[in-house]
Order: structure tokens, then sequence, then C-alpha cells
């Protein structure tokens, strides 16, 4: 039950994907310009991210690991990733219009998202088991909503005030991420 | 309809046999690498040239038997971590000897803050548990939480981290080899679950400088 | 355009991480040590030049419907093949560099530039603007890295230089120090750029 708990606090809070581990800079740059729409994005991302370590965990364990060929490790992990999107995007075409409509848009952005290929590989690398990899992976995705959610609610600010000229956009979205960087470091600690 | 399926199916074949081809030729290198680091690692922490190595995996937990050219078991190094550190989780790698007595240890991989937590790696911080084993009456926890453990000085967290990384270390000893010294002999080890030997002429024998050192930290053990 | 131009323009006018702001995350996550972004540089660029070579000769053979799967695929064969060779022959960088080596995949700026010059262009173009493009972002995250490790720790390329003179700032080599760095340099470039401009 502890390490539940430490792994749920370390990785949406200590080692938050953005702030800490560097994962899925791409749309947290990209997608933030909304608050709803960065928390689409975040819901999107918890879902195929739970879904796909999933699936690669076990792709690892029952057929990588026992044929021996681990060193098609990254090739197998992003075809499964690539195809898995795809897949989800079809059917939640299909059984839910409502929540196609709601995150559709973001599916085709996290093929390339490096936090889902990141999270399926990192949960190889610590060696945890089947449960705890899940929970890694769906609060990692809880940690990204949070980081990207926050951002977007300072962005939104930011468009009204005055930033000198060169600072604009992309500068000034890695100088507000470097603070809220600083402010995440607070946690650290706080597992003990 | 088919020709997409099939140039994919061609291109992934292609891949994986190319794959399998470049795996073959660097397998070996890599194992290598892998070995001599890890020998190099022991080598550091060991108040002895460290040259007859056998690995041993037990439990989830993996020993490193150091012995002698005459097969006599001359120390063990465990690998053992914490979740408790700072910033997650830290890996030691810990060396004891057959007594189950502290030589040093080594930390392999850390996210501690550099210039604070990170001391927990610092020579002159692993002084202290020289020597120090599961039976002494040697509370393994920092003096915060009156326990005997000096502290970094603003990295409490860090080094009640390493405390614990260590006293899970000595755990796994006592799992293997019991509360009693063992004797050297392999059948008297329990609980055995692979053994492989790894013993190659070319592990690496530490420079003079690294024997000096080796040899003022043996006193040190003894005194 | 001429040849050589296909080369210098991944340098300044289209860096790849300054300008055109693509593949942040390997940017920010290894540029602890100048080394560490050395060694990332070599490897992307390793990767680029392939899957640029590879996709420029196979783009015609290729059906649009399968263009992506294919070109992730090639993709990931030669990331696969260089996380084997630093395996093989730095167990140390394989460590610093991490689950960034596999994620070269993922770097946007190799998909990025398979799809908009590699399967349009003839091989010898698409060799120079891969080598560009690479060494384009070897060279953000040499400067990245080097102006990282000199404030938090003193150093470059391990060689001490204000070592004594300034205490390290060590927040340069923690995650806030990345974001704050880059953020000033891509500022910096548009700051130059508009003045030039101008």
């Amino acid at each position: 039950m502890k390490t539940f708990f430490l792994v749920l606090v370390s990785s949406m809070f200590v080692n938050n994907v953005i702030f800490a581990r560097f994962l899925g800079i791409c749309p947290y740059v990209g997608v933030s310009k909304q608050v709803s729409t960065s928390f689409g994005m975040g819901m999107a991302v918890t879902f195929v991210m739970t879904l796909a370590t999933a699936m690669t965990y076990l792709l690892n364990y029952f057929l990588l690991v026992p044929l021996k060929i681990e060193f098609m490790q990254t090739v197998m992990f992003i075809l499964v990733i690539a195809s898995l999107v795809q897949i989800v995007e079809l059917v939640m075409k299909k059984v839910s219009k409502p929540l196609y409509n709601a995150l559709g848009i973001y599916l085709p952005l996290i093929t390339t998202n490096c936090a889902i290929l990141g999270v399926a590989l990192l949960v190889i690398q610590l060696q945890y088991n089947f449960p705890l990899a899940i929970i890694f992976a769906f609060c990692s995705a809880l940690g990204f909503t949070l980081a990207i959610v926050i951002f977007a609610g300072i962005r939104e600010r930011l468009e009204t005030a005055d930033i000198p000229r060169p600072f604009r956009n992309v500068p000034i979205s890695f100088i507000t991420a470097a603070i809220l960087a600083m402010a995440f470091m607070g946690f650290s600690g706080l597992v003990k | 309809m088919l020709r997409p399926v099939f140039v994919l199916a061609v291109i992934c074949l292609v891949a994986s046999t190319l794959l399998g081809i470049v795996n073959q030729i660097t397998i070996a290198p890599i194992a290598e690498a892998q070995q001599q680091l890890k020998t190099q690692a022991l080598g550091d922490i060991f108040p002895f040239a460290v040259e007859n190595v056998t690995t041993a995996k037990t439990g989830g937990a993996t020993y490193y038997e150091v012995r002698s050219g005459a097969g006599e078991l001359k120390g063990i190094g465990i690998e053992t971590f914490t979740e408790q550190g700072y910033s997650g989780r830290i890996d030691i790698l810990l060396a004891l000897s057959p007594e189950g007595k502290i030589f040093d240890y080594k930390v392999l991989s850390t996210k501690e803050t550099p210039g604070l937590g990170i001391k927990i790696a610092d020579g002159e911080y692993r002084k202290q548990f020289h020597g120090k084993g599961l039976s002494d009456g040697f509370a393994w926890k920092v003096k915060k939480d009156g326990g005997d453990v000096d502290a970094v000085t603003a990295a409490t967290i860090s080094s009640r981290a390493i405390a614990d990384a260590i006293h899970r270390g000595l755990e796994r000893y006592k799992d293997r080899y019991g509360a009693t010294s063992p004797s050297p002999a392999k059948g008297a080890v329990k609980g055995v679950d692979a053994v492989t030997a790894a013993t190659a002429s070319s592990f690496s024998t530490p420079n003079s400088a690294d024997q000096g050192k080796a040899a003022a930290r043996k006193l040190q053990f003894l005194g | 355009m001429h040849p050589y131009q296909e080369f210098t323009k991944g340098i300044v006018k289209e860096n790849p991480v300054l300008r055109l702001l693509l593949g942040f995350c390997p940017t920010l996550a290894v540029t602890t040590t100048a080394v560490n972004g050395l060694g990332m540089g070599a490897a992307t660029t390793f990767v680029l030049l392939g899957s640029n070579i590879v996709i420029s000769l196979l783009a015609r053979y290729i059906p649009d419907k399968v263009r992506i799967p294919c070109y992730i695929v090639v993709i990931a064969t030669f990331v696969t093949i260089v996380d084997l060779l630093i395996q093989a022959f730095s167990q140390e960088l394989n460590k610093n560099l991490g689950i960034f080596i596999p994620l070269i995949v993922v770097n946007c700026i190799i998909l990025g530039r398979a799809e908009a010059f590699a399967n349009r262009n003839r091989l010898i173009p698409a060799i120079l603007d891969g080598l560009g493009m690479g060494l384009g972002f070897t060279l953000a995250l040499m400067v990245l890295a080097s102006i990282r490790e000199l404030l938090g720790n003193g150093t470059i390329f391990s060689i001490p230089i204000l070592t004594g003179t300034l205490p390290p700032i060590i927040v340069f080599i923690l995650p806030p120090g990345a974001f704050l760095t880059l953020g000033v340099m891509i500022a910096a470039v548009v700051y130059f750029e508009k003045k030039k401009g101008a």
C-alpha cells in the first residue's frame, strides 16, 4: 500500500513528467492557449497513456522477453502506440460521438507525444509490476494534465500582458515553465 | 489495396532482419561493457583488488561474491535501493565483508540535489558506516529520528533515504547468508535460484593510488 | 536552392531547435553537461542522416496510405542501431542519456524532415539537409549545455573555468535552469533576427 502511495505522489508531483522528466514538452507549448483545450488534451493523454502502457507492458513481458528480442522494444512500442491511437480514434468515433468531439482532435497529436513512449519505457526500466505500472502511467498523465492546465491558466492572463517583443509566445512559455518547475521542486521531499 | 500492406510488411521485415544482425554483433561487446562497469564499481568500494566475481540472483536481489584466487570468499557486493530519496529512487551498491560488516558503498543512480543531498555519495559521509552491520546495536535511522546515522547538513531526507537503502541491503545479506557468518563454501548458501559464474582475466585491477587509498581504508576499517 | 545552402540552412536560418521550435524534450533533458549535449546531438544526427537517406530513396515506392508507419519503422530501426552502439561503446553516455536515446524516435525533427524534405528530394540534397539539421541541433544543444554547465557547475566539458571565482548556481543544472536558459536563448535569436531585418 505504501509503495502505491509513494509511486502516486512521486509520479504526479515530485517527478512530474513535464517539470522533472521533460517529457511531452511539445503539446505543453503547443496546446496550452486555453484552459478548456488543454484539459481536453490532458484527458486524451491520460486515456491513451494508461492504455498504451498496459499494452506495451504485456507485449514486453509476454512476447519480447520470452523470445529474447528485447532489442525490438523501441520499434514495437512505437508501432503499438501509433496503431493504438488510430484504433482509439476509430472506436471513439463509432461508440461515443460526444467523447470524440471532446477528445478526438487531440488524438493524432498524441502519436508523437514523447510522454507516451517515455512512460511506457520507464515502467520497464524501473521494473515495476503490472498494477504499479498502470498506476504510474495514470498518475503521470494526471501530472501532465495538472501541469498543462495550470500553465494554460497563466497563459490566458499572459495574452493581455505587455511582454517585450522578443519574449512573446515560446520564450515566455519557457520562462513561466521555469518558475513552475521551481514551484514543483517544492514537492521534493514530500515522499519520506 | 494490397500494395500498401505489402510495402509495409517488406519494410518491417528488412528492418527486423537488420536489427537482428546488429544485435548479434553488439551483444557480446554490450555484455562485456556492462560486466566491466560492474567490476569497476566493485573495485571502487572493496579495500582489495576485485578479480574473481560470481554473480548470484536470489528473490529479485543481485549478489556479487568476490573471491580470492584460491576461491575463498572475501566480500559480498549487494545491489540495493530506496524509494525515499528527496527526488525519488536512489540505487546503491553495498560492499560487505563475509561477516556482513560494511566496507563502503557506491551511489549508482540518484537525482538528489547537486551540492546538498548528493553529499550522501561523498567519501567523508560514507566513512561513518565502515565496519557497521545489522547486529551491532547500530540504529539505522538518522539522529533526528533517534538513530545513529549522522545526517548531511540541510539534507536530512537524503540521509534518511541512504540509511534506508543500506538497511535494505543488510536485510538482503541476512536473507541469503543468515545472521551467522557463512562458510566460504558454496554449499552453505541457501535459496539459490541461479548462480552464474562470470570470471574474466580482463577484470580491472586498481592502480597504485587506488591501492593506497584502499589500504588506508582497510586500516580504518580494522581500527 | 544551391546544395551548399541545403546544408547551411539548418545551422542558423532554420535551426531546428531555435527557429523551427522542434525537439524540445531531449534539448531540455540531457543538457546538464556539454558532453551529454554532444552525445545526444551526434546520436540524433546519425538517425536523421540515416532516415533522410533511406526515405529519399524509398519515397516513390511507398504508397501514401502507409507513409507514416513506414517512416516510423525506418526511424525506429536507426534509433535502435544507435542505442545498441552506445550501449556497446559507452555505458557512461548510455546511463546519462537514459530513455532519451530510444525517445529519439519521437523527436519531431526527424519525422518532420522526412515529411517536409526527404520524401520529395533527391539523395544528395537529403543527405545535406540531414547533416545540416543534425549539426544545427547539435550546436543548439551544445550552446545550451555549455551555458548550463558553466553557470551550474563552473565547468565546460568538465574543464574548470569559473571554479573558485563564482560559486556554482545549482539551479542551472536542475530542471528550472533548462527552461530558463532555453527561453532566453530563443528570445535572443528572435531579437537579433529582428535587428538584422530592420
